[in-house]
């Protein structure tokens, strides 16, 4: 489905964190987490469905979310995923990773002189 | 999808969605939610001022590739739906199993019964099956062996029925191109393998004509001898048996080197593939040295002949031809008789014995799978009624009748699965069992081990027989009418008049059949009785008996075989605590025989008549008083009748049978016969049994070693009381101070070479009586259960009946009567059905015929009083109703 692309292996990865991240809040349907993620990175991050939906059926697969059908305030039926004990275990996994990660980048970054 | 839904999101027609009733609709799922996200963003635009044809625009481009994504989410749902499914079926395939097992473990008494009937059932079907599947069958490897057929002699004027043929019958007959596809004879030896290792005997198989290519073998290595190798000079080749080649090394360079076999150098030329044992324990075979003098023998009963039928012809074709080959030789030569020749399926020939003996385990076998069904169906009539209420309360608390019927269909798999499995382990012992009794005499057996079609047998035979006994109680079961179950009381329904008939049927349906079971193994133990009653002409008790074969170089010579007996018999002299010992070359229950034609010199042969033939057995020592052979007239050998190439002083010594058919009305002493060489009569012993108890006696002459001075297998026969161990070191050692390269083997006392000539008929009087006894058993339990279980039923109204006056004997004769008319009706019905089925056994009788009144009368006899006693406890309980509980219980 996806097209063979490194980068859209680690685009992959990360969407699900952000996913997981978004819907620890609170159960959100696809367009609410997308917008929910624009309006937070202040437009920065553009989520594009052809990656969204697939993702969240993945982890809903995997049993990260759940998705459930409920009506919303406009009286519409949409599909809210919700996060589930075991979605809530990885997303802690993922944080902490993402820490380090972040952690390290920052210091590369930041450093003041060239190694000796 | 078309592109209008593409354009307009909603346009997804609404009936698209009920279909969610029949379960999740993955498609109208995933299109709601990208409809949904669609109309979301559209308005999400509209909000901003965009004008909604734009903004609709905006949303559809940027969504991307509506079909694209949508085929990616219905993948992924699809997966889980499948995923979920699986594990929800698994979730209540594991309640159920949990639930029947539950169920089951309440009812222990009905399990225990139920699974003890059907490993019984299954298990002996299994066993029996699996050994027909070996011996009768496939007892050789190799394709087709249903067009394999073996030719046999009969001259029954003479007693000599399924003999070999002579070598020039075999000759004739395997010219017959149009008759085989390929043919070759056999002719069992035994022989020495010297200088590899220790002197080894081995089981030789001297072969002529194509007999390889009979069985479509390739050879393992090297390759197989060409029949041109039985010309003079060039027949010292040989192929090993797998089993000889790895004894020996199992050394590829084998190939090429020769040994040495009986004194004579062979080269090895090729070893037979390990799956090829025939003839059965064949460790060399080697071709036979063809003289034209040998070639023109008839009547020297010694070659198998088996052969391929000619592709195309059909099995009347083939008799037809083998006929005619008779008439030939009847014609031309005036040879034999117009037909004395038979045809048999090589299947049936190796199986023998054991064929009958098999076929009759199998009838017997299905007959308790009968019993079994029959049983089982009942047990499931009595508590399948017993359990009405439990399933009208189960419908009453909203159970289907679609559930219902699944969970006892599930209860009677567990219940047929795990009866299968015990019937696997009850199968094994069995064919244990089996090999124990038969293993001596049948090595076909001993290797027969539970198949894989048997196992799949088994399978079908597990699941048809859940099938079977769940379905009927389950239809019903779903059936029940809730209310009327429930109002019934604490009794639970009962059944109907026509349930109970069922019941009965299947009662008197199982004594039948036991009894069939009890008259058959009845015939059998009264026809081993009286077989072993019979007097084989000489006394079995304390004769031990040893085989050795003589061979090597040194015994090339003429007079170096008999100058062996004569050092041998000598140094027995020496050993008088061994009592009276001698030997001979074809002793009786070995399996060994030689039937020679002969004439009797200066009397005029009619050649339109078959030869008259006699067993030919050499002997030395004192070999008739080791046997207890009666010496009735003339005398028996001694040191007169000595080497000689004079044969105008050579002996003979004939038994009764001889003197009695062929010289009806003259003295037998003093006349000469001529069966190779000539012989004087100078004796007449008793007649002694050759192969099988209570078989016709056939003619015998005994040869003296010193003038028959061409035999070097020898029994060595001894009378005594010491043990065998010792007796075998004494002779082994008196054997070696004079020759350690004679090995000595085969070690058996003449009672276990007669029970051997037994086995087979032991063997189905061994399985057979085990079978009926487990039958009588199971119909035990199924008249226990049916009589206790109309007890249970009638309680008020015997309570009525005591209440009025009724004595606790009457209520007793009562039920007694119900069981024992139950039982009259099956033990009527169960003669019949013997009466019919024990014609199978007449191959196996002796002595017994197959209506023999004794076991008819006591098998229903049998029958009855098991019958009476199963109805008895039941009985009992029946009069101690008391009278007050029974009316309140209501």
């Amino acid at each position: 489905m996806a097209p063979d692309r490194p980068t859209v292996d680690l685009l992959q990865g990360s969407l699900d964190v952000i996913v997981l991240q978004t819907l620890s809040w609170q159960p959100m349907h696809g367009f609410g987490i997308a917008r929910w993620i624009q309006r937070v990175t202040d437009d920065v991050f553009q989520i594009e469905e052809g990656t969204l939906y697939p993702a969240l059926y993945k982890m809903e697969n995997k049993g990260w979310v759940k998705g459930e059908w409920r009506v919303t305030e406009n009286n519409r039926r949409a599909k809210y995923y919700r996060l589930t004990a075991a979605g809530k275990k990885r997303l802690a996994e993922e944080s902490r990773t993402w820490s380090l990660f972040a952690g390290a980048m920052a210091k590369i970054m930041t450093a003041a002189a060239a190694p000796a | 999808m078309t592109s209008p839904r593409r354009d307009d999101p909603a346009a997804s027609p609404k009936w698209w969605r009920y279909l969610r009733f029949w379960g999740t609709n993955v498609r109208a799922e995933v299109d709601d939610e990208i409809s949904f996200h669609l109309e979301e963003l559209v308005g999400y635009h509209v909000a901003r001022g965009v004008p909604p044809d734009e903004a609709r625009r905006i949303a559809t481009e940027r969504f991307g590739d509506r079909d694209h994504i949508a085929l990616a989410m219905r993948t992924l749902a699809t997966q889980r739906e499948t995923a979920m499914q699986r594990t929800e079926w698994l979730d209540s395939m594991r309640r159920d199993l949990r639930y029947a097992v539950r169920q089951l473990a309440k009812r222990p008494a009905f399990t225990f019964v139920a699974l003890i009937t059907l490993a019984l059932g299954i298990g002996s079907n299994t066993a029996i099956f699996s050994a027909v599947n070996a011996v009768l069958l496939h007892p050789v490897a190799t394709t087709d062996v249903d067009r394999i057929m073996v030719v046999r002699t009969n001259l029954p004027t003479m007693n000599l029925m399924n003999e070999d043929v002579g070598p020039g019958e075999a000759l004739d007959l395997m010219a017959r191109r149009d008759l085989f596809d390929a043919s070759g004879a056999w002719a069992g030896r035994s022989g020495v393998i010297t200088e590899i290792g220790d002197p080894r005997r081995v089981t030789v198989a001297r072969t002529m004509g194509q007999f390889f290519d009979v069985f479509h073998v390739v050879p393992a290595l090297g390759r197989f001898y060409r029949p041109d190798e039985s010309e003079p000079g060039k027949e010292r080749v040989v192929v090993l048996s797998y089993g000889l080649w790895r004894e020996l090394g199992a050394d590829r360079s084998l190939i090429g080197k020769s040994i040495t076999l009986s004194g004579v150098r062979h080269e090895v030329v090729g070893v037979a593939p390990e799956s090829f044992d025939y003839p059965r324990g064949t460790q060399l075979y080697a071709p036979i040295a063809m003289t034209a003098q040998y070639a023109q023998n008839r009547g020297q009963l010694i070659w198998n002949l088996v052969g391929r039928m000619k592709t195309g012809i059909s099995r009347r074709q083939f008799d037809a031809g083998i006929l005619s080959e008779q008439q030939r030789w009847h014609r031309d030569l005036h040879y034999g008789d117009k037909q004395f020749l038979s045809v048999v399926p090589l299947v049936t020939m190796i199986a023998g014995q054991l064929r009958p003996a098999l076929l009759v385990l199998l009838g017997a076998v299905g007959v308790v799978l009968l019993i079994a069904c029959a049983n089982i169906a009942s047990l499931q009539l009595v508590h399948g009624t017993a359990r009405t209420r439990e399933l009208a309360v189960r419908a009453a608390l909203g159970a289907g009748r679609g559930m219902i019927v699944r969970q006892l269909l599930v209860e009677n798999l567990v219940l047929s699965v795990a009866g299968g499995l015990i019937g696997l382990g009850v199968g094994a012992v069995i064919l244990k069992l089996m090999s124990a009794a038969g293993a001596s005499q049948m090595p076909a057996l001993s290797d027969v081990h539970l198949s894989g079609p048997a196992l799949l047998f088994t399978a079908a035979a597990t699941l048809v027989a859940g099938g079977l006994f769940g379905l009927l109680p389950a239809l019903r079961a779903g059936r029940v009418d809730v209310q009327e179950a429930l109002k019934d009381g604490a009794g639970g329904a009962s059944l109907g008049g026509r349930r109970s008939r069922l019941l009965h049927t299947s009662v008197v349906i199982q004594v039948a059949l036991t009894l069939v079971l009890v008259v058959g193994s009845g015939l059998m133990i009264r026809s081993l009785r009286a077989l072993l009653s019979q007097n084989p002409g000489f006394s079995a008790e304390h004769v031990i008996t040893m085989k050795m074969t003589v061979t090597g170089p040194r015994y090339q010579q003429s007079g170096s075989l008999t100058n062996f007996y004569n050092q041998l018999l000598g140094s027995f002299t020496g050993m008088k605590e061994l009592g009276p010992i001698g030997f001979v070359s074809e002793l009786p229950f070995s399996g060994d025989n030689d039937s020679s034609p002969f004439r009797v010199i200066g009397r005029a042969t009619d050649p339109s008549l078959p030869a008259m033939h006699a067993n030919l057995h050499t002997i030395g020592g004192d070999y008739f008083k080791a046997m207890r052979i009666p010496l009735l007239r003339g005398r028996t050998f001694d040191k007169t009748d000595a080497a000689t190439p004079d044969q105008a002083t050579w002996v003979c010594i004939i038994d009764e049978t001889l003197a009695k058919t062929y010289f009806p009305n003259e003295d037998p002493i003093g006349k000469r016969i001529n069966q190779g060489p000539d012989a004087t009569i100078v004796g007449i012993v008793g007649t002694v049994s050759q192969g099988e108890l209570g078989e016709p006696p056939k003619a015998t002459v005994y040869y003296p070693y010193t003038q028959h001075a061409w035999y070097s297998n020898m029994y060595v026969v001894t009378r005594t009381t010491l043990p065998t161990a010792t007796v075998v070191s004494r002779v082994r050692g008196a054997i070696r101070a004079i020759d350690p390269n004679i090995p000595l083997f085969s070690t058996q006392t003449l009672d276990e070479r007669i029970a051997g000539s037994l086995a087979p008929r032991r063997l189905a009087m061994i399985v057979l009586t085990g079978l009926a006894a487990l039958s009588l058993g199971l119909a035990v339990f199924g008249l226990y259960g049916v009589i206790s279980y109309a007890v249970s039923q009638r309680t008020r109204e015997f309570g009525i009946r005591l209440a009025l006056g009724a004595r606790p004997t009457d209520v007793q004769s009562m039920v007694l009567r119900q069981g024992v008319m139950l039982a009259l009706a099956g033990v009527v019905l169960g003669l019949s059905g013997a009466f019919i089925a024990t014609r199978a056994l007449s191959n196996l009788l002796f002595g017994v015929s197959t209506r023999d009144p004794f076991t008819f009368i006591v098998g229903p006899v049998v029958l009855a009083t098991v019958a009476v006693a199963a109805s008895y406890l039941p009985a009992r309980r029946a009069t101690k109703t008391n009278p007050l509980d029974a009316l309140r219980s209501t």
